[in-house]
């Protein structure tokens, strides 16, 4: 429910210079922003007030002022429905919208970029009286993920390390540098490859693990094993490689060191890394 | 016939007050095309950007625009300067506007008579100034300080509006054309708002078009629109209206070519098909130039 007109107008002006022009656009941006239905916002404001708005040809000034309220509300709307797809579709568009309208209700927005808009939605969707609390967590951390994916979009991705950009010898005295656009994630509820047909939590002490990486302005999601995971972590956290094999594998057998093999070849190709670090092993 | 289209996309000189070519004839760069721009290089005589899709961005984006910038003269043409607002200019949105046209060499840098937004909220649209002395005083003054912050001239267009307001005192092309003369800034003259506020506040959309200035006017709009019943939605995204053509025409009949860009951005069609909706801008111009050639 919209504060009452002659209360926000009030609350809304406090400490700042008022005349003409700040009172009219004050009324036309609550008749724009307020929260709740059309009816409930065109009765907080004064019928005197009301009569600032002029009538066009074929529509009365609060008409008029309608349609930029529509337009309002649709265009954050769009931002949310193109920052969390997988999240749309999980929850199909009637819930989404629900979910999306409520967001807006709450958040109008403060910046004159869009692209942050929704960067409170995971932690509103995690909360939201509207889902079940299973589904609620899992949406939550999904839209987490998707909100991870659309800032990785916005970095600068920078030119990956190519498999023999350091010779053989070298890797065991290597640092393998993360690239900026890879992200490390664990999805405890919700598994993003399954489809957004699923909503089965994963089981208890079986996260999912995957790492989010851009290239060429999409961002992919690549599945890792727990022990793929732990070892990829111990890279990004800047231990050398040879370190983080043995921290990881002390005692690796020759299927694993093949399996290890593998998994560099993938990440390497993947973009995973920007460049390679070699520390001089002798003294 | 080549020299003559050359001539169409390239004036000399436009008449306006600040001596800035002609850039021909240009496109709003959509992102659904950028990388085809690159690839395919389309005769097109620039580019117009929407100044808060770069700012403070890098990665993809900015990347594939530096490349273009390389080959086409770019245009800035924002949304969020809100120069009719009560709420203090957002200089850290006006330093990185600066910075971005620094970086890209920006030709120019426009926005709208319009505000967006007051007490630090934002609705991410263009809502209509009242037409008043009172009106014309703010955003003159403002528009000084912002050409200080821009370090270039400002251009600002006339925005659609759906609202008219009680207050007003003159019509809208009186206020675009004193606007220019007491700040100094330029117009952007948008041929589909003026064809889309005439309908919807019933005002006669030739004689709006005859009374601006071409010296103030460094760049003109050509959009489609979509029609509501009761009134005209600024959409862009249809082709440019026959009336709309007709308006255009009238204007570079009597002001000579003026950069314009056709502005799509919904329902975008492939980059070949927006090249040859462009290229009807400068038809009226090269069959005059063949007919003064066989005088």
């Amino acid at each position: 429910m919209p504060l009452p007109y002659e209360r926000y107008a009030e609350l809304s002006t406090a400490g700042s210079s008022t005349d003409e022009l700040e009172s009219l656009q004050r009324l036309l941006q609550h008749l724009i922003t307020a929260p709740g239905g059309w009816g409930d916002v065109v009765g907080s404001v004064p019928p005197s007030r009301v009569a600032e708005l002029a009538s066009t040809p074929r529509l009365s000034g609060l008409e008029c002022v309608s349609i930029y309220r529509r337009m309002y509300r649709l265009r954050l709307l769009e931002v949310l429905v193109a920052d969390y797809p997988d999240l749309g579709e999980l929850l199909g568009e009637e819930l989404f919208t629900e979910l999306a309208e409520a967001y807006i209700d709450e958040n109008p927005s403060s910046s004159y970029t869009l692209a942050d808009y929704g960067a409170g939605f995971p932690s509103f969707v995690a909360q939201w009286i509207g889902l079940d609390p299973m589904t609620r967590a899992a949406a939550g951390e999904l839209a987490s993920l998707e909100r991870l994916e659309t800032e990785l979009l916005n970095v600068d991705a920078g030119e990956p390390l190519a498999l023999d950009g350091v010779h053989l010898d070298a890797w065991e005295h290597a640092s393998l540098i993360p690239a900026t656009t890879l992200r490390l994630a664990e999805m405890r509820l919700h598994d993003p490859f399954l489809g957004a047909d699923s909503l089965a939590p994963l089981l208890p002490g079986e996260p999912r693990r995957l790492a989010l990486c851009q290239t060429e302005g999409r961002v992919h999601r690549h599945a890792l094993s727990a022990e793929g995971h732990a070892l990829l972590e111990r890279i990004v956290a800047g231990q050398a490689l040879a370190d983080a094999v043995e921290a990881s594998f002390p005692d690796p057998t020759e299927e694993r060191v093949q399996e290890i093999f593998c998994w560099f070849r993938d990440w390497l190709a993947w973009g995973f890394f920007s460049s390679v670090a070699v520390h001089n092993s002798t003294p | 016939m080549a020299r003559l289209e050359k001539r169409t996309r390239i004036g000399k000189h436009m008449k306006n007050r600040w001596q800035l070519p002609s850039l021909g004839l240009g496109l709003g760069l959509r992102g659904s095309f950028a990388e085809e721009v690159i690839e395919q290089r389309p005769q097109v005589g620039f580019f117009e950007i929407i100044s808060e899709n770069y700012l403070r961005v890098e990665g993809d984006r900015m990347a594939k625009l530096e490349q273009i910038a390389e080959r086409y003269p770019i245009v800035m043409h924002g949304v969020s300067l809100s120069i009719g607002s009560t709420d203090p200019l957002d200089l850290d949105y006006l330093r990185a506007l600066r910075q971005l046209a620094d970086r890209i060499g920006a030709k120019w840098v426009s926005d709208h008579v319009c505000w967006t937004g007051v007490a630090g909220k934002n609705t991410h649209d263009l809502l209509p100034v009242p037409l008043t002395e009172r009106a014309l005083e703010h955003v003159s003054e403002r528009v000084h300080r912002v050409g200080d912050v821009l370090g270039r001239p400002l251009f600002l267009e006339n925005p659609t509006s759906y609202l008219a307001l009680d207050a007003s005192t003159m019509p809208e092309a009186e206020f675009m054309m004193r606007l220019c003369e007491r700040s100094g800034c330029g117009m952007l003259l948008d041929i589909n708002n003026v064809y889309v506020n005439a309908f919807n506040h019933g005002f006669d959309a030739g004689s709006y078009v005859d009374s601006i200035d071409p010296d103030r006017v460094v760049q003109i709009h050509i959009a489609g629109h979509s029609f509501e019943g009761t009134h005209i939605l600024d959409t862009h995204d249809a082709p440019v209206s026959s009336e709309v053509w007709r308006l255009y025409r009238r204007y570079v009949d009597r002001a000579g070519q003026t950069s314009t860009l056709l502005e799509r951005d919904a329902n975008v069609p492939p980059l070949g098909e927006l090249v040859s909706e462009l290229n009807r801008a400068g038809t009226p111009n090269r069959q005059r130039s063949e007919h003064a050639a066989s005088v």
